[in-house]
């Protein structure tokens, strides 16, 4: 091992040395503050956007031909129900299957293969959850598309999550707290129930369940099949639109609850931007009364080059934004439907 | 006499097998609930297939898998899957272009380069990245990334294109790439480092040249997973790919996914029982398997890196 090998190695002289090194630093810092600097711009621009809307009628009423006095209460109601009946049914179930594989069950091929399958339901694309839904809860089961079918289709989405941080929690516990209950005749069970949540805070279940009920919340595809329809037999009155589905898959995209756990350390300022998200939705929706039959494919192209013109006039930007809304809108062809 | 008595209760209790029901219950119960993951499993197969086979007895695979065209509410509907194949692997390729070399270079320097405190602040406002919801990501593809930064600077751009979604669903998955293989470099063993530092190794050269090597089997299972993330993503590329089954290379033209379509699909009113109804099945089944299959690999280079080092 010659010197050269070695500042071959390290890279040539000291100062050229240096100079890489700082180079290089620098392009990793920039990958990182990309991240981070797309983080900050859409909070800002959500928070920007969503904040000046968002009050207390905002959140109180009714949606409304009137865009001014359209609200997401039963957006609001819809969540919260979808997302307590969630907590109330996957928080258990997930609960019992990390002690059952942790504490319980025998080293065999069974224990393996729900472990596997365990990690690999994490991953499954949530659509697909979606469409087991309606097929299982919705169709077989006959649930319809209620709050309930939504409901079961976001605990089996996040039961992997909840499984996984539980059984973490549950490996803190250290072996001698198990030994010693074995030690003095306690069964298995006895070890578990008298003797772990002793040693295993709170905490560490909980986590799994916020983390999971924050992927649930802020969940839309699995929705559309299930879920998505009967938020509207929750509203107080009649519903002020025509009944064809428009409204709603709006209204269960957008919401959140206020309360809810979530991750980040700015629960209060999600809700807002997903309402915001929903409200201009919704506004542009009601604002057109007539609206024209589902615009799709081609058309949508050519409205895009209709917003690039208006946008080169004084004066239009107003209308290129409702445009523009407009296309998010025909990007959901059966909304506009 | 009163001692020999308690000790012949002790040895009793011990010998006696007792049936212990309640027990029993509790443990079937917390069986059921470990067994439902396999149930979920074959839920989503049997529902898939089934469907999918009705499907197929209407539509020929043949025509399914290699047509090129995407029409299913047309009239003459066509099913060729290919439009939205394409689309979901190109923007799965691209948002991965986007989001390893951010997640690669952002894990290496949370890893090798950053203070504790640095880290500490850092790591987790990254991860607030892969909480927000998909629906606002979607729109701010929408309306921030697509007319505030893909259209100027690329010339001859739509409001809808398909790289404005992929350049958000990169941003999205960056966090879960970054995480996952700052985990690995940071169960190498710091032997390894100390070894190079030893040798006269600058931290670039350790960096790139040691630790990265060594975590590469985890490396490769964050690319993995998060190509199978980018690949399932669905209500960014719903709002902002623009929804047209488009045969194309080029991520600047609008497209529809698999994803995309089903959500399509699933929002209008296709009557229960169609065929167009049940195209959403075939390609939820096309879905199912392409991510099972990177999942799967995913989970062998997360096994290997565990075993190498814990």
């Amino acid at each position: 091992m010659s010197a050269v090998a070695i500042a071959g190695l390290v890279g040539g002289r000291r100062e050229e040395r240096s100079l890489r090194e700082l180079a290089f630093t620098s392009l990793l810092l920039l990958a990182l503050l990309v991240g981070l600097v797309t983080l900050l711009v859409l909070l800002v621009d959500v928070l920007g956007r969503g904040l000046p809307r968002l009050d207390g009628d905002f959140l109180r009423n009714l949606d409304s031909r009137i865009p001014e006095r359209a609200g997401i209460r039963p957006a609001l109601v819809g969540t919260v129900w979808l997302m307590g009946l969630t907590a109330a049914i996957a928080f258990p179930v997930g609960v019992g299957a990390a002690i059952y594989l942790e504490e319980l069950a025998p080293r065999n091929r069974l224990t393996r293969l729900i472990e596997v399958n365990v990690a690999n339901l994490a991953a499954v694309p949530s659509v697909i959850y979606g469409l087991l839904g309606l097929a299982v809860f919705v169709r077989a089961m006959q649930m319809g598309r209620s709050i309930l079918a939504g409901a079961m289709t976001l605990v089996l989405l996040i039961l992997p999550v909840i499984i996984v941080a539980s059984r973490e929690a549950l490996r803190a516990v250290p072996d001698s707290i198990r030994q010693g209950a074995y030690a003095v005749g306690a069964t298995r069970w006895q070890a578990v129930w008298h003797q772990t949540p002793a040693r295993s805070p709170p905490p560490g279940i909980l986590t799994g369940l916020i983390l999971g009920l924050s992927r649930a919340i802020g969940e839309t595809a699995p929705l559309d099949h299930p879920g998505g329809l009967d938020v509207r037999e929750l509203r107080a009155g009649p519903p002020v639109r025509p009944v064809h589905g428009d409204a709603d898959p709006d209204l269960q995209l957008g919401v959140a609850a206020p309360d809810a756990p979530t991750r980040t350390p700015r629960p209060r300022h999600r809700p807002a931007a997903r309402a915001c998200c929903c409200h201009e939705r919704d506004r542009r929706s009601i604002s057109e009364p007539v609206r024209a039959p589902m615009v799709r494919r081609s058309s949508a192209s050519s409205s895009a080059l209709e917003a690039q013109q208006a946008r080169a006039e004084p004066g239009g930007e107003r209308r290129v934004r409702l445009r523009e809304l407009r296309f998010g809108y025909a990007a959901f062809p059966p909304c506009g439907a | 006499m009163q001692t020999a008595r308690a000790g012949d209760a002790v040895v009793r209790d011990l010998t006696r097998s007792e049936p212990r029901w309640g027990e029993r219950i509790v443990i079937a119960v917390l069986f059921a609930c470990g067994i439902l993951s396999i149930f979920t499993t074959a839920g989503i197969v049997a529902s898939l297939s089934f469907e999918a086979f009705e499907f197929f007895r209407a539509v020929s695979p043949l025509e399914f898998f290699t047509g090129t065209s995407w029409g299913p509410t047309f009239k003459p509907p066509s099913f060729g899957v290919l439009p939205l194949l394409n689309a979901t692997v190109l923007i799965g390729l691209t948002s991965m272009a986007f989001a390893l070399p951010l997640g690669l270079g952002s894990a290496i320097y949370l890893s090798e380069f950053a203070s504790p405190r640095v880290r500490a602040v850092v790591k987790p406002a990254l991860e607030i990245l892969a909480g927000i919801p998909t629906v606002v990501f979607g729109y701010f593809a929408l309306n921030v990334v697509s007319p505030g930064l893909v259209r100027p600077l690329i010339p001859g751009t739509g409001v809808f294109n398909a790289l404005a979604a992929s350049l958000v669903i990169g941003i999205m998955i960056v966090p879960l790439v970054a995480s996952i293989s700052e985990d690995a470099m940071r169960a190498v063993p710091s032997g390894l480092r100390e070894a190079s530092y030893g040798m006269g190794a600058t931290r670039r050269i350790t960096a790139l040249r040691v630790v990265l090597p060594a975590a590469l089997s985890g490396i490769a299972a964050a690319s993995i997973l998060a190509l199978s993330r980018a690949i399932g993503e669905t209500m960014i590329v719903a709002i902002a790919a623009g929804q047209q089954p488009n045969l194309s290379v080029d991520p600047r033209e609008p497209m529809q996914t698999m994803t995309a379509f089903i959500v399509q699909i699933s929002l209008g009113d296709t009557p229960y029982g169609s065929v167009e109804y049940r195209t959403i099945f075939a390609i939820g089944m096309t879905l199912f398997a392409l991510t099972l299959v990177l999942n799967i690999a995913a989970l062998r280079f997360v096994r290997r890196f565990r075993e190498v080092y814990e």
